[in-house]
């Protein structure tokens, strides 16, 4: 056999990659697992869950409104002042809250990364620029902007995706834009432009790759804050429109009932509640995994 | 008795893949007023032993054993008690004094919390004192300088401010954790006689501990020498450096790249044998590069968008390369060696000037054009790790270049190509699916160069390559370099900072300091007669591991600190820290021209070699 | 320094001037006016109307008319409340608000920036796990649902509080709790990290070397840039508080401004929702300015340049 064969042919024994190492530590972390198994288990019960009720999540029963949790009637979270079964309900308006907080949170990602790509990779001029406006953006009240959105133009889904979107991309943008600089000061991709590897290459090869890391955090730790944002409006009633919930239009509503029918608050705000924990739980544990040494 | 006596001491840490035994059983003696020297390279376990004494290991370290001061024993002292010996009896410096003073707070507050700590005086009392210590330390100005800010000062200086802050109250031992290696070899030299004249002052005793066996045989009066963690042999200055038992010491000592050693002989042949015996000779072939008239300015940001400063990098540099000749650059930090190669390599624009390489002009170059020259012309880096892409397996890595430039190999061809180049740079070629992180600092140097080599260029340039590696894996990386040179008939541009690497290697050396050229001469000639003063200032301030010869040296220490590349000295740039300055020297800027086979930048050239002869 | 605050001056007036171009023309846009929600009018009235309040006139000239009152701090008459103008309403609800506010502020950093001192300087005890999953769940659980649950706690099972509204200062404890929870869990979370991100440094290793004691080294050593971070976090943390206030405000009665908002925008009441808007955001520019100069005049580095 040639040597050139015989070269091609060498058996490599496999290596150790840093996504591998970063997986097992965070597999080590037990609030981060735990956090994992119960979104899976609250993605599946909402998606799941209301094929399985009697009821349908805006039927009203007024005969049985605003009955407390009871095996007997079926209806084991109660129901509201127009007698919906609560649990149908919080497990429907899981369904929006999470979808909203995936959509959104897809917008911002989209836009945060495309931008701040740009911004730190072209660096100088285009960078100071573009980062200008962000601060500037930043420095404003958005919150009361996305009301006014909602207030004028309707309470239109589609709207609410994109205006939480709108507000959340600034962070996404800053944390990639400041990642993409400082890896192209990082000697692996100086040593891949004196090779002469043509630039789409080196970001395709070298930048995107190192960037997955952070840019995993922060979706994780930005799902909770758009749910959060949505939840707000919902509270503030500008959130979706009836019969259509969610669990922060369900706090709403059991907040007004508060001293009646506090389950009426009491699931839905556990609901979410347990769900932010778990997403931040994990975002933490991702951040840790990815180590400070790896940025 | 000695001051200090340390027995079976042993460090061990608990980290998440197992057990560190980081000291293992160590046990040696420090007498009153002496200097111990603990030499030994990463990992040896020189640091953890001294700081476990002060109870100054990370939390998840334990020591046993036993380290008795003053009748007491260290390591059995509660906090309290050891916080009173701390700073007071024993105290200690680190080694990056940019890093290891309170950027927050000013050197007066950080000075009079320790005098305050440990002794009940007065403000004004205390102020005095510290005054008069950083006189000692040699800080001009002493007095002004106390109420400043540690970033308003040089390296150099934040180091004496340590130094004093460490002496204040008279300890009975100082311990220095390698303080001059994050220094330019000049202000080591500075510092490096500061500790000796201190220790004639004020009679402490000292443990050194350090890597630069240089540092060693200067300074030390007994020697421990170390290695993983283990104590491989102990005895006095001169029995460790002409009589050393131990196969290690005598490994360490062989591998230090020395400039009193005489050089190798290589035959040399082609255009590399003219210019190594003439630099000042034009090239007698096609240069392989042609600069002339470099500059790299960059726009200083800070302060306001209306304000025009520039960091003058690089100002006015003009070198030749011919094919088959090792360039050696050096230069301390500030001197724009490092730009330099990337100006050359067109990764930073130059400002100004004309670069040739290969004979095709840098600035007419379209990318197209560009990217096929450097098929030719291929970089190693300084830090072995990040020059690696940390995502990509080793094979890849290696693959890379094929993959850009030879788009007609298939899978199987490049496959082969990169396992023989990987064995040829000294790995078994079995690293393919591997990652960076997996291998030590040596071996990722060594698929650095597998990566520059794999296109078979003309001429590698390398920026400090061996600057982040131990003395020992810098000798085998050096040795590889020079097989691969005659083997593949490289052109190399060798950079660094540590002269007696840069000698072995290069037939020319070119020496920088702040942007511009000083000198350019051949190799050997350099060291035997150095033409400029700040040559002759960096040759010996280097420190040489051989006691006898460099105790009895003639020192040419250099004084004040590095101006700033913003804001140079008119005329000529070394004038300001250069004892034969003369009027001229402020006004003109010396012209590089032929003098002694050799290219220099100096007006009194002729007068100072006269003067010496 | 001063060069440095002239320029981030300068850079916060373009942001101020979109502020109000957005927020004038957004308002402007949308369908409806002051006038339509309610009773029908005979159009000749309904003209009338919108001539006196200047809302025939093409948008620029509303626009520059509008600049001009603000340069005069005249926010212009309120649509909704017809006897009054939008300054005199925003200045009867400012004080309330401000209370609230700056209470919630200042107990978020008293007892943010302390639990995370402690934890840092405990790091991976019992108790630096327990404040950090505490801090953990303040993140989690929105105050719009924290609130409620402390009225039910508080004011309703327990009866030690009174359940907002406005009274005497027992009855701003909970509204500052509740507005100050989540801004305590983060300053927590921020200063543990900071801290324990400090007490790696180098310098910290020579104060210990000196012999310095631990309170000394993290008092005066270590705090200072531990804190940085916090203070450029207090520019976001404050638009949080006065974005949370609204909210707050609605659930616990409290007659401050967010009420005009929320009623200000569901009755199309242009200037009353431009003045707060405006306000607010004036607000948050002004503080973040603040904070920037407060960050650049504590680092050194900055400062003595």
């Amino acid at each position: 056999m040639s040597v050139k064969a015989a070269n091609a042919g060498i058996v490599a024994p496999q290596g150790r990659s840093l996504w591998a190492d970063a997986w097992g530590k965070l597999k080590r972390n037990r609030a981060a697992v735990a956090g994992v198994w119960i979104i899976g288990a609250m993605a599946v019960f909402v998606i799941v869950g209301p094929w399985f009720s009697r009821w349908a999540y805006d039927f009203t029963d007024f005969a049985n409104s605003s009955a407390g949790p009871a095996l007997a009637t079926g209806h084991i979270f109660g129901t509201d002042s127009l007698g919906r079964d609560l649990f149908v309900r919080t497990l429907y308006g899981g369904r929006i809250s999470l979808l909203i907080g995936i959509v959104a949170t897809a917008v911002s990602l989209v836009i945060g990364v495309a931008y701040g790509a740009v911004a730190g990779y072209f660096g100088g001029r285009v960078d100071s620029v573009m980062m200008r406006i962000v601060d500037i953006l930043y420095a404003l009240p958005f919150m009361f902007f996305v009301i006014l959105l909602m207030v004028f133009f309707g309470r239109n889904i589609l709207l609410i995706f994109v205006a939480i979107g709108a507000i959340n991309w600034l962070d996404m943008a800053r944390i990639v834009r400041g990642q993409t600089l400082s890896l192209k000061r990082r000697e692996f991709v100086e040593a891949a432009e004196a090779q002469g590897v043509r630039p789409f290459a080196i970001i395709r090869r070298h930048i995107v790759p190192n960037l997955l890391g952070v840019v995993a955090v922060y979706v994780t730790l930005t799902i909770p804050q758009v749910i959060l944002v949505e939840s707000f409006l919902s509270f503030l009633g500008l959130g979706v429109q009836e019969p259509m919930t969610s669990w922060g239009a369900l706090v709403h509503d059991g907040a007004v009932e508060l001293e009646s029918a506090p389950w009426m608050l009491i699931f839905p705000a556990v609901f979410l509640a347990l769900t932010l924990f778990c997403f931040n739980f994990l975002g933490d544990g991702m951040r840790d995994a990815l180590d400070p040494k790896d940025r | 008795m000695g001051v200090l006596t340390v027995n079976g001491l042993d460090v061990r840490f608990a980290t998440q893949d197992g057990e560190v035994h980081a000291v293992k059983n160590l046990s040696f003696e420090l007498a009153a007023g002496e200097t111990l020297g603990i030499v030994g390279e990463s990992g040896s376990g020189k640091s953890q032993s001294v700081m476990s004494l002060l109870g100054l290991v990370a939390a998840n370290g334990r020591a046993t054993g036993s380290g008795v001061f003053e009748g007491r024993d260290l390591l059995k002292l509660r906090e309290h008690e050891l916080r009173a010996v701390r700073g007071r009896k024993i105290s200690m410096i680190f080694q990056d004094p940019m890093t290891s003073l309170n950027p927050y707070l000013t050197i007066a507050d950080q000075m009079l919390q320790v005098v305050h700590a440990h002794e009940r005086v007065s403000r004004t009392v205390a102020r005095k004192r510290c005054i008069e210590m950083l006189e000692a330390v040699a800080i001009p100005e002493a007095a002004a300088r106390f109420d400043r800010y540690p970033h308003e000062l040089s390296g150099g200086m934040r180091q004496r401010v340590m130094i004093a802050t460490s002496l204040l109250l008279g300890p009975k031992v100082l311990i220095a954790d390698e303080p001059t290696t994050a220094l330019d070899v000049t202000v080591q030299a500075q510092i490096l006689d500061l500790l000796k004249g201190l220790k004639r002052r004020f009679d402490t005793a000292i443990i050194l501990i350090t890597h630069d066996l240089g540092v060693i045989a200067g300074l030390a009066d007994r020697v421990l020498v170390m290695q993983g963690g283990e104590l491989k042999e102990q005895g006095t200055v001169d029995d460790i450096f002409y009589r050393p038992q131990n196969d290690y010491t005598r490994t360490l000592l062989a591998a230090v790249p020395r400039l009193d050693s005489p050089p190798r002989n290589e035959p040399l042949t082609g255009a590399a044998a003219v210019v190594a015996l003439d630099a000042s000779l034009p090239p007698v072939v096609e240069p392989l590069i042609e600069a002339t008239g470099v500059k790299v300015h960059f726009p200083v940001l800070g302060g306001s968008w209306w304000s025009h400063r520039t960091l003058k990098a690089v100002d006015g540099v003009e070198l030749t390369l011919v094919p088959g000749e090792t360039l050696g650059i050096v230069g301390e930090s500030g001197s724009g060696k490092s730009t330099l190669a990337r100006v050359l390599l067109k990764l930073v624009p130059a400002t100004a000037g004309r670069i040739c390489v290969l004979g095709r002009d840098l600035a007419e170059l379209s990318a197209a054009q560009l990217r096929l020259l450097k098929r030719d012309v291929q970089v190693v880096f300084q830090d072995p790790l990040a020059s690696l892409n940390p995502r990509m397996t080793v094979g890849d890595i290696v693959s890379e270049p094929l993959w850009t430039h030879r788009p007609d190999l298939d899978a199987a061809a490049v496959r082969s190509d990169v396992v023989e180049v990987l064995r040829r740079v000294g790995l078994t070629g079995r690293e393919l699916n591997r990652y960076p992180h997996e291998f030590s600092g040596g071996q990722c140097q060594r698929i650095g160069i597998a990566r520059a080599l794999v296109l078979k260029p003309k001429l590698i340039v390398c920026d400090e390559p061996v600057s982040a590696l131990d003395v020992s894996i810098q000798a085998q990386i050096v040795n590889l370099l020079l097989d691969l040179r005659r083997e593949f008939g490289l052109a190399l541009i060798f950079i660094a900072h540590d002269l007696a690497v840069v000698r072995h290697i290069s037939h020319r050396v070119l020496v920088m300091y702040l942007g511009r050229v000083m000198e350019l001469a051949p190799s050997a000639h350099l060291y035997e007669r150095p033409s400029h003063p700040y040559t002759r200032a960096l040759i010996s301030a280097v420190p040489l591991p051989d006691p006898n010869a460099e105790r009895a040296r003639p020192r040419e220490i250099l004084s004040g600190d590095l101006p700033s590349p913003i804001d140079p000295p008119s005329g000529c740039r070394f004038r300001t820290r250069c004892r034969y300055a003369i009027e001229r020297c402020s006004n003109e800027v010396p012209e590089l021209r032929p003098f002694d086979r050799a290219l220099v930048a100096c007006h009194r050239a002729e007068e100072l070699a006269n003067m010496r002869a | 320094m001063l060069r440095y605050s002239l320029g981030r001056l300068l850079g916060a007036i373009p942001t101020l001037l979109l502020l109000i171009a957005f927020s004038f023309f957004m308002i402007r846009a949308a369908p409806g006016g002051p006038f339509s929600s309610e009773r029908q009018l005979l159009p000749e009235i309904e003209a009338n109307l919108n001539a006196a309040y200047h809302l025939d006139e093409p948008l620029y000239q509303q626009f520059g008319r509008y600049l001009w009152g603000l340069a005069h701090f005249d926010f212009g008459p309120s649509f909704q409340y017809r006897d009054y103008t939008v300054t005199e309403l925003i200045m009867t609800g400012f004080p309330v608000s401000l209370r609230l506010g700056g209470g919630a502020i200042l107990v978020a950093l008293l007892f943010g920036i302390g639990a995370g001192c402690f934890a840092a300087l405990k790091q991976n005890s019992v108790a630096d796990h327990a404040v950090m999953a505490v801090s953990m769940t303040g993140i989690s659980i929105p105050n719009f649902v924290m609130a409620p649950l402390l009225i039910l706690i508080f004011a309703i099972y327990l009866g030690w509080l009174p359940a907002g509204g406005l009274g005497d200062f027992r009855s701003m404890i909970l509204p500052i709790i509740a507005l100050a929870l989540p801004q305590i869990a983060y300053l927590a979370r921020l200063t543990r990290g900071s801290m324990i991100e400090v007490l790696r440094s180098n310098f910290i290793r020579t104060a210990k070397a000196q012999g310095l004691p631990t309170w000394q080294i993290v008092l005066r050593h270590a705090l200072k840039p531990a804190l940085l971070p916090v203070v450029s976090y207090l520019g976001p943390a404050t638009a949080a508080v006065i974005t949370g206030s609204v909210v707050i405000e609605q659930i616990f009665s409290v007659p401050g401004i967010g009420r005009f908002f929320v009623t200000g925008a569901l009755n199309r009441d242009y200037t009353l929702v431009m003045g707060v808007v405006v306000f607010y955001g004036v607000l948050i520019i002004a503080f973040n300015f603040l904070v920037d100069i407060a960050y650049a005049w504590l680092d050194p580095k900055v400062k003595y340049r």
